[in-house]
């Protein structure tokens, strides 16, 4: 088996045996290969974090694991759309540094994704994709950007 | 114990359309990595045209069966009909290699022509050795057997080939011990051959029967694999803590050589505790009684369930032992696999790494520096800086 498989596969076996233990705190709800046979294909769901406008929605995310993991990172991208100032909200595209330049083979596909959550709750608008959520964070208008995302999550994240 | 080399293939399918697949071929103790990528489109498809890629190594074991197999995969109509033809080829490999092995002057596509000598030789060998003393029989090897007198039962392996006896046979036990292949004063082989073991095990029997009380009473880090005469145990302490204890071949039961591994705060303190006691080590007591006295604690147990390897496991590729492929192409049946040996310097991180998977990683980080040979970078977990030699990388040996 390769390197890449081997290394997934002793993740799985820490997802399944976490699971029962973490699956009710975790914002993370779902996080598995998309089928069986290929792992190098995943699928996460996350649930909008407490208390914050994404609150109620469910966020799903496809992940593909390049041949060279972990020394490149999973390429990571939202599939609901998602109104945030670090995703790009036509194509899901997620600016986190980890996912580029600040890579490690420390993270795992678990710690990465629930990194992807925190930063649901933890915009960084100086490195905005999506502008206009994040002009509304510069200029402090906390409310208005609020309620910009919670009409998006309740459109597209909660059927 | 395996005495002829088991071969399996399995394939996994490398997307969901499945167009392309992943084979794993275990010959033995060796893995080998074959792709078969089909022809037509990703939407259609075909068996036609698909293609048998397979690593060098493989590549040569099958030589011209490599033709054969690629016609035949075009034929085929699924995955699994075509896991079958390699199975039935690989097998029939297997059993033309045992009879030629390493006999480089022998071409591998030619069947052996055995003769009525090899037979009268062989009835010959066997009626000196003693019938109780063969263990297991068919037309190219003999398996003698000896069992000592703690009950325990060795084996020497005979590969005979066309022109047995008048050339030698090739002997393999599973200790790594080379035996000496020579003729007794009659001129027979199979009797020398197993006087030698007789004495190899009389000379080791005791050193055996200490590694294999330490490898069942304590927590040994791939036990499984050391069914050699290798005499260095890897014992977990505690979470990243690593004892490693080189037993003396002739006095087994006295205070072996040892090594601590893990991070220099974890291990300071035991070492200095083993340091003090070490006169307290009895010849009388077993090791598992002894490591306890030296070290001022029961050492654990092998768990049942979770991870075996006790969090030792490299921090990048997540495994414990690494296969070195460049080893296994070209070992003459020897495998070597590599153990995570550098540790993070960190006290509080003390990550064990594998050097390649770690210059892996160092190469594909920009941060990373690389000079005479060494190069210098940051562990993934903690960014303390470590540092890895590049040339002893690939090459653990020579
Ligand atoms: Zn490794
Ligand atoms: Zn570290």
């Amino acid at each position: 088996m390769d390197a890449v498989s081997r290394r997934l596969l002793k993740e799985l076996q820490d997802l399944q045996r976490d699971r029962a233990s973490s699956a009710a705190t975790s914002e993370l709800e779902e996080l598995a290969p998309m089928d069986d046979a290929d792992l190098l294909s995943w699928k996460a769901t996350m649930r909008g974090p407490e208390g914050s406008p994404y609150e109620g929605g469910r966020f799903h995310l496809t992940i593909q694991v390049p041949s060279n993991y972990p020394l490149q990172p999973p390429k990571i991208e939202f599939v609901t759309r998602v109104c945030h100032p670090n995703v790009r909200f036509a194509t899901g595209e997620i600016c986190l540094d980890i996912l580029k330049t600040a890579w490690s083979p420390a993270w795992t596909l678990r710690s990465t994704c629930l990194a992807i959550a925190l930063l649901l709750n933890h915009p960084e608008p100086s490195s905005p994709l999506n502008v206009d959520a994040a002009n509304l964070l510069r200029c402090g208008d906390q409310l208005g950007y609020e309620s910009l995302v919670r009409m998006y999550t309740r459109i597209y994240a909660m059927q | 114990m395996a005495l002829s080399p088991r071969t399996s293939v399995v394939f996994v399918p490398r997307n969901a359309y499945g167009t392309s697949y992943h084979g794993l071929v275990q010959i033995g103790q060796t893995e080998h990595v074959v792709r078969v990528d089909l022809g037509g489109t990703p939407e259609h498809p075909q068996w036609r045209g698909a293609r048998l890629l397979g690593s060098s190594a493989l590549r040569e074991l099958l030589s011209s069966q490599m033709d054969i197999l690629q016609a035949k995969l075009e034929l085929c109509e699924s995955i699994e009909a075509f896991t079958a033809e390699l199975e039935d080829v690989l097998e029939k490999q297997q059993q033309q290699k045992t009879v030629e092995s390493s006999q480089s002057a022998v071409s591998l596509d030619k069947t052996p022509t055995v003769h009525a000598s090899f037979y009268a030789g062989l009835m010959d060998e066997l009626d000196a050795v003693g019938w109780d003393f063969v263990f297991e029989l068919d037309d190219h090897s003999v398996v003698l057997c000896i069992d000592d007198s703690s009950g325990q039962r060795h084996t020497v392996r005979a590969i005979m080939f066309a022109d047995f006896p008048a050339a030698p046979p090739r002997l393999e036990n599973d200790y790594g011990v080379a035996l000496r292949v020579e003729r007794d004063v009659n001129g027979r082989w199979l009797t020398g051959a197993l006087r030698h073991m007789n004495e190899i095990v009389a000379r080791y029997q005791h050193v055996w029967q200490v590694l294999r009380h330490v490898d069942e009473s304590l927590w040994v880090l791939d036990a499984e694999a050391t069914a050699s005469l290798r005499l260095s145990r890897r014992i977990v302490l505690a979470n990243l803590v690593l004892l490693e204890l080189t037993f003396h071949p002739e006095r087994p039961e006295t205070l072996p050589s040892w090594r601590f591994l893990g991070s220099e705060a974890n291990i300071a303190p035991l070492r200095s505790r083993w340091h003090a006691n070490r006169a307290l080590w009895s010849t009388n007591a077993t090791t598992r009684e002894n490591l306890e006295v030296l070290l001022g604690f029961p050492p654990p147990t092998r768990p049942t369930e979770t991870s075996e390897s006790g969090g030792f496991e490299c921090g990048i590729c997540y495994a414990y032992s690494l296969e070195d492929e460049l080893t296994v192409a070209s070992g003459e049946g020897e495998r070597t696999s590599l153990v995570p040996d550098v540790l993070c310097a960190n006290q509080h991180c003390g990550r064990p790494f594998h050097r390649p998977c770690l210059i892996d990683w160092f190469r594909a980080d920009p941060t990373a520096r690389q000079s005479l040979g060494v190069i210098f970078g940051q562990c993934p977990y903690c960014e303390q800086s470590i540092s890895a030699s590049t040339l002893a990388s690939r090459t653990p040996r020579m």
